[in-house]
C-alpha cells in the first residue's frame, strides 16, 4: 500500500508516495537520493542515520514516513556544501574527528541540535549528548572536541552578529 | 595537519552501500538456520516465480570453483554446497528488483536439510566423542615456538605461577556492514567492495566466476571502517556471481543482524600459562598452550595463532620458551582477523601473569617489568635480534616518573576502589615470517600533476594522508602536491593488504622509494628535454609549485609532461619494500618473522564500585615507541580509538553463542563504547627512529589497542584485589569475583 507523504527537506518542498513500512532514512536515502544518512543498525542504537526532525535529533531508521507527513527535515546536505561549511561541519574537519566517517553525519545532526539548545556546554554534557551515536573508530575525544570547538565558533558568530545588529 | 575529507563531513562522500546504478537489483542471502546440517534438497522455483525475483543461484551454479579464504587457504565454500557448518552460513543468494522483493524471495527458496550434531566449543570439539568436523581430524592448526630448555629452567626457578585465562570472542562492529556492488562493464565487471585488500578481492572473484583476472575491475570507495573484518568474501563473490548471471547491476547489502551472526570474529582462546622466575623476579622460562576456536573453516587461524605463539612470552627477555597453540573446528561463525591477531588476547593472559608474579615476589608491577623488558640487541622468543632501537625500557621508566608513587598504589573508598594497572606489549609488524612485499607508483599527469597510486586501501585510518605525506618528504615537496589514489585495482599496484601493521611500514617504505625514484626520473627526463646536465637539476618549490630548477631557469612539471612523447606518458615509477623476514623453523618456530617491532607500555586507572561491580576507566596512558611519527593527528586518532575498542574488549563486549546462534546480533545487546563510556588518553612518545622504517617510522594500527585490555584487568586486580582471569569484566563477574573475595559472598 502507498502512502502519501509531503514533506519539506533541506528547505525544499517534497511529495511522494511511499510504501507504508518505509523508514524517514530508506525515503532520504532510497527515494531522494539523500545518501549522506547512513544506515548503521536499523534498529535506533547507533545513530548513524541522526537527522533533524522540525529541529529535534531523531534516528531516521525508527520513523516510519507516513507519520512525519507535513514536517520539516533537515540533513547532513542541508548544512553547508564544501564552499559554506557549517560551523560544525568546520570543527569536525579541523578537530581531526573524522576517521572513516560512516557516523559523522549522523555525530554532526546531533551535535547541531545539541548546540541549538546548549550554546556553551561542558564537557560531560557533550559526552552524554553523544552518548546515542557510536563511534568505532575515534574513540570520541576529537569528536567531543569538535563540538566544543563548534559551540565556541557559533557564539563567536552570533556575537559578532549582534555587535552588527 | 587535516586528517578529514571534507565530502565526509558534507555527507557527500560515497561508501559502497550508497552505490546506485541504473537498472539496479538488490541481492539477498539465503542462510543456514542450522549449525550444521546436511543439504538434502534445494528448490528455487517458488522464490524464482515471485513477480520481480530476477534470479536465483545455489552453489552448483558456480561455474568457478566454490572455496575461497583470505588467506592461502582456500577452505570456505562462496555458498554451502554438500552441507553447512555454521548458522547463517550462504546457501542461496537471489536478485530481485526491490529489497522487498528480495527478502521475499530468499524466505521462499526451499532448502531441506539433515541436521547433525554441532560442536560449538574447543573443549568440545577436543572431546574423544566429538564429531569430526575438518579434514584431518577437529585440529586445525597446531604450532610452537621454543628455544632453551624450558624443563631445566622450571626445575631451577624459585618460583613457578601457572594460571589459566579466557578471552571472548568479539567482533569488529564497524559502523558500516558490509556491502558491495557489482555491475557489467564492457568486456567485464566492476565491483565497489568495502575491502582491506581489492587485488585478493579480484583474484577470489576471478577464481570463482572462472575468468582472467583482467576482466574484473575491483574499486573500494570510501570505507566505513575495517579493523580486520572486510570484505565478507562470500558476500562479495556472491554478489558477482549475480551480476554475471543477470547482466545488471546487483547490490549486496548485509543488515547489522547479519553481519554479527556471519562475519568473522576474534579468535577466543583459552591459555594455560607457566611462568618461572628467581627470587628477585628475573624471568628463566614461559610455558603457554594457547587453545582456539577457529570456527567452522580454516582461514585466519594460521596468521592469528602464528602471532599467537610468536607473542607467547610477551616482550620480555626469556632463554626458555615453550610457547604452542592449537586452533579447533567447531560450528561456530569464523574466527578471523580482528585488530592485533590473536595479541590482545595472548598479551592479557602473559600481562596477568606478570602481574600475579611480581605479587607472589612481593615486586612492584613495572620494577618486574624493567628487570626483563627486551632491549637492543636482545634475542625474542623467535630468536631475532632486535637490531633496531627499542623503547620499551625507557617507556616503563617513564610510567614510573608520571605516575606519583602515592597514587599508583591506588585507594580505598566507602563504595569504591580505585587504582592503576600496567600492560606491555611487543607486535611484530607487517605478514608473519612470509614475504609481503609493498609497491608504490609515482606519476606525473597532465597538468603536471603528481601521482602516488597504491594498492592497499584507506579503511579510516588515515593511510592515504600518511603515505602522501611520505612522498612528499621524499619529493621535497608538500603533501598538497601529491594527489594520493588507493584501492582501485586498474589504476593502483598490488600493494598487499591493510592489515598487521604493514601500510606505513611496509607500504611507506615502497612509497619513499618510489618517490625518491620518481623525482630522480624527473630530473632525468627533464635534462634530456632541456639538453642539460641531470646535475644542474633540482625539484623545488617555486611560488608554491613544484619545479625543476636549475641556476638560471625554472621548467615547470606541466611542461615537461607536454614535452614527453606519447609513449613515456605517463611517466611513471614503481617502488618496492619486502621487509626482511626470514620463514620460522617448522621445529622449533625459530626465525626472524617481522622487519620490525612496535613497543609500548599502557597504564589505565579504573574505579571499581564495591556494590555493584561496576569498573569505570578513568584515565589511560599510553607510552608508545613507533619510531618517528609521520602525522601526530592520525596517531592520536589511532591510540585513542585503539583504547576504546580495548576498554570495550575489557568491559563490555562479548559474543553470545547459543548453539551457535548469536543472540546479541545487534547494538541494543552487543554493546559497544560510547562517548560516555571512554576516558581521558595521555599519548607520549618514547623511542628513537626505526633502523628499517620510512624516516624511522613503525605501525600503530593494531598496537593501539593490544594493551588496553590487560592494563585494565590488572587495574582492577590491584584496586579490588580480586584474581581477574576472564575477559570482558562485566558486571556480573566482577560482583561474583568481589563476593567469593569477602568469603561466604554475602555483604
Amino acid at each position: 500500500m502507498l502512502y502519501r507523504v509531503r514533506l519539506i527537506v533541506n528547505g525544499q518542498q517534497v511529495r511522494l508516495e511511499v510504501p507504508v513500512e518505509t523508514t524517514l532514512a530508506e525515503l532520504l536515502r532510497d527515494h531522494l537520493g539523500l545518501l549522506g544518512t547512513k544506515i548503521g543498525c536499523g534498529k535506533g542504537e547507533c545513530g548513524a542515520c541522526t537527522v533533524l526532525l522540525d529541529g529535534e535529533a531523531i534516528y531516521s531508521c525508527l520513523v516510519l514516513s507516513c507519520s512525519v507527513d507535513g514536517r520539516t527535515v533537515t540533513t547532513i546536505e542541508g548544512l553547508g556544501g564544501r564552499e559554506a561549511l557549517d560551523p560544525v561541519q568546520q570543527s569536525f574537519l579541523e578537530a581531526g574527528a573524522v576517521q572513516c566517517g560512516y557516523c559523522t553525519s549522523g555525530m554532526i545532526m546531533s551535535a547541531k541540535a545539541f548546540l541549538d539548545s546548549e550554546p556553551d556546554p561542558s564537557v560531560e554534557a557533550i559526552r552524554a549528548a553523544l552518548s546515542g551515536n557510536l563511534c568505532r573508530c575515534t574513540g570520541y575525544a576529537t569528536v567531543i572536541e569538535a563540538v566544543a570547538l563548534a559551540a565556541e565558533r557559533i557564539r563567536t558568530l552570533r556575537s559578532t552578529e549582534s555587535a552588527d545588529g | 595537519m587535516r586528517a578529514g575529507t571534507p565530502a565526509i563531513v558534507t555527507g557527500e562522500a560515497r561508501y559502497s552501500g550508497d552505490c546506485r546504478k541504473e537498472g539496479m537489483l538488490f541481492a539477498r542471502v539465503a542462510r543456514s538456520p542450522h549449525s550444521r546440517a546436511l543439504i538434502t534438497a534445494v528448490s528455487a522455483s517458488e522464490a524464482l516465480a515471485l513477480p520481480g525475483a530476477a534470479a536465483v543461484l545455489i552453489a552448483s551454479d558456480i561455474p568457478g570453483e566454490n572455496l575461497i579464504g583470505m588467506t592461502g587457504k582456500k577452505h570456505q565454500p562462496v555458498m554451502a554446497e554438500t552441507d553447512t557448518r555454521f548458522m547463517g552460513e550462504a546457501v542461496a543468494v537471489v536478485a530481485a528488483e526491490t529489497r522487498a522483493v528480495a527478502m521475499e524471495a530468499a524466505r521462499s527458496v526451499r532448502v531441506e536439510y539433515e541436521p547433525l550434531p554441532a560442536v560449538h566449543s574447543v573443549e568440545e570439539s577436543m572431546a574423544p566423542e566429538a564429531p569430526r568436523l575438518g579434514p584431518e581430524g577437529n585440529v586445525a592448526w597446531q604450532g610452537r615456538v621454543t628455544r632453551g630448555d624450558f624443563e631445566r629452567a622450571a626445575r631451577e626457578a624459585d618460583v613457578v605461577l601457572t594460571g589459566v585465562y579466557r578471552t571472548p570472542p568479539v567482533d569488529h562492529a564497524y559502523i558500516e556492514t558490509e556491502s558491495v556492488l557489482a555491475e557489467p562493464e564492457v568486456g567485464g565487471m566492476r565491483v565497489w567492495s568495502s575491502s582491506k585488500n581489492v587485488h585478493l578481492d579480484q583474484r577470489e572473484i576471478a577464481r570463482v566466476l572462472g575468468w582472467p583476472k583482467e576482466r574484473i575491475r575491483v574499486t573500494a570507495p570510501t570505507i566505513g571502517g575495517n579493523f580486520g573484518g572486510k570484505p565478507d568474501l562470500p558476500q562479495l563473490c556472491m554478489a558477482a556471481l549475480l551480476c554475471e548471471r543477470t547482466g545488471r547491476p546487483v547490490l549486496l547489502e548485509m543488515s547489522r543482524e547479519e553481519s554479527l551472526q556471519v562475519s568473522t570474529k576474534r579468535h577466543p582462546v583459552v591459555f594455560h600459562m607457566t611462568h618461572c622466575a628467581d627470587r628477585r623476579g628475573r624471568l628463566l622460562g614461559v610455558k603457554m598452550e594457547a587453545y582456539a576456536d577457529a570456527g567452522a573453516y580454516l582461514d585466519y587461524t594460521v596468521p592469528v595463532m602464528q602471532r599467537i605463539v610468536i607473542h607467547g612470552a610477551g616482550p620480555y627477555r626469556v632463554e626458555n620458551v615453550l610457547l604452542e597453540g592449537w586452533g579447533y573446528y567447531t560450528n561456530n561463525p569464523l574466527s578471523g582477523a580482528m585488530r592485533g591477531f590473536g595479541v590482545p588476547q595472548v598479551t592479557f593472559a602473559c600481562e596477568r601473569q606478570m602481574d600475579r608474579l611480581a605479587d607472589a615476589l612481593g615486586l612492584d608491577p613495572i620494577d618486574i617489568r624493567i628487570m626483563n623488558a627486551l632491549q637492543t640487541g636482545d634475542r625474542t622468543a623467535t630468536g631475532q635480534v632486535l637490531e633496531s632501537p627499542v623503547g620499551l625500557g625507557e617507556a616503563l621508566n617513564k610510567a614510573r616518573e608520571l605516575i606519583p608513587a602515592e597514587e599508583w598504589t591506588g585507594s580505598q573508598e566507602d563504595t569504591s576502589h580505585t587504582g592503576w594497572g600496567v600492560a606491555c606489549f611487543h607486535y611484530g609488524n607487517g605478514l608473519t615470517a612470509m614475504p609481503n612485499r609493498g609497491t608504490a607508483v609515482v606519476r606525473l599527469l597532465e597538468g603536471g600533476r603528481i601521482q602516488l597510486a597504491i594498492g592497499s586501501p584507506d579503511v579510516g585510518q588515515g593511510s592515504n594522508l600518511a603515505l602522501g605525506q611520505l612522498a612528499a618528504e621524499a619529493l621535497g615537496l608538500e603533501v598538497s602536491h601529491v594527489e594520493v589514489l588507493s584501492a582501485d585495482t586498474s589504476l593502483t599496484p598490488d600493494s598487499g593488504s591493510s592489515s598487521g601493521t604493514r601500510v606505513t611500514y611496509v607500504v611507506g617504505n615502497a612509497v619513499v622509494s618510489a618517490a625518491r625514484s620518481f623525482g630522480e626520473e624527473l630530473a632525468q627526463r627533464a635534462a634530456a628535454v632541456l639538453g642539460t646536465d641531470r646535475a644542474a637539476l633540482s625539484l623545488e618549490l617555486s611560488a608554491g609549485r613544484p619545479v625543476l630548477r636549475s641556476d638560471n631557469f625554472e621548467f615547470g612539471l606541466a611542461e615537461l609532461y607536454e614535452e614527453l612523447g606519447d609513449q613515456e606518458r605517463p611517466l611513471e615509477v614503481t617502488g618496492t619494500f619486502d621487509p626482511p623476514t626470514t620463514s620460522l623453523d617448522p621445529a622449533t618456530g625459530q626465525g626472524a618473522p617481522y622487519g620490525a617491532y612496535t613497543f609500548g607500555v599502557q597504564l589505565a586507572k579504573v574505579s571499581v564500585d564495591h556494590y555493584t561491580g561496576k569498573v569505570g576507566v578513568e584515565r589511560i596512558v599510553s607510552l608508545l615507541d613507533v619510531g618517528t611519527v609521520v602525522n601526530p593527528l592520525l596517531l592520536r586518532g589511532q591510540v585513542e580509538g585503539g583504547c576504546a575498542m580495548g576498554i570495550g574488549y575489557a568491559l563490555l563486549e562479548e559474543i553470545e553463542l547459543q548453539g551457535g546462534r548469536v543472540v546479541n546480533d545487534n547494538f541494543d545487546r552487543y554493546l559497544l563504547p560510547t562517548a560516555v563510556d571512554v576516558c581521558d588518553v595521555t599519548l607520549v612518545i618514547i623511542g628513537a627512529a626505526d633502523s628499517t622504517g620510512p624516516y624511522g617510522a613503525k605501525g600503530i594500527g593494531e598496537p593501539a589497542t593490544i594493551p588496553t585490555a590487560a592494563a585494565i584487568a590488572n587495574a582492577v586486580s590491584r584496586a579490588a584485589q580480586i584474581d581477574v582471569r576472564q575477559l570482558p569484566l562485566s558486571l556480573e563477574r566482577v560482583s561474583a569475583a568481589l563476593a567469593e573475595r569477602e568469603e561466604g559472598g554475602f555483604r
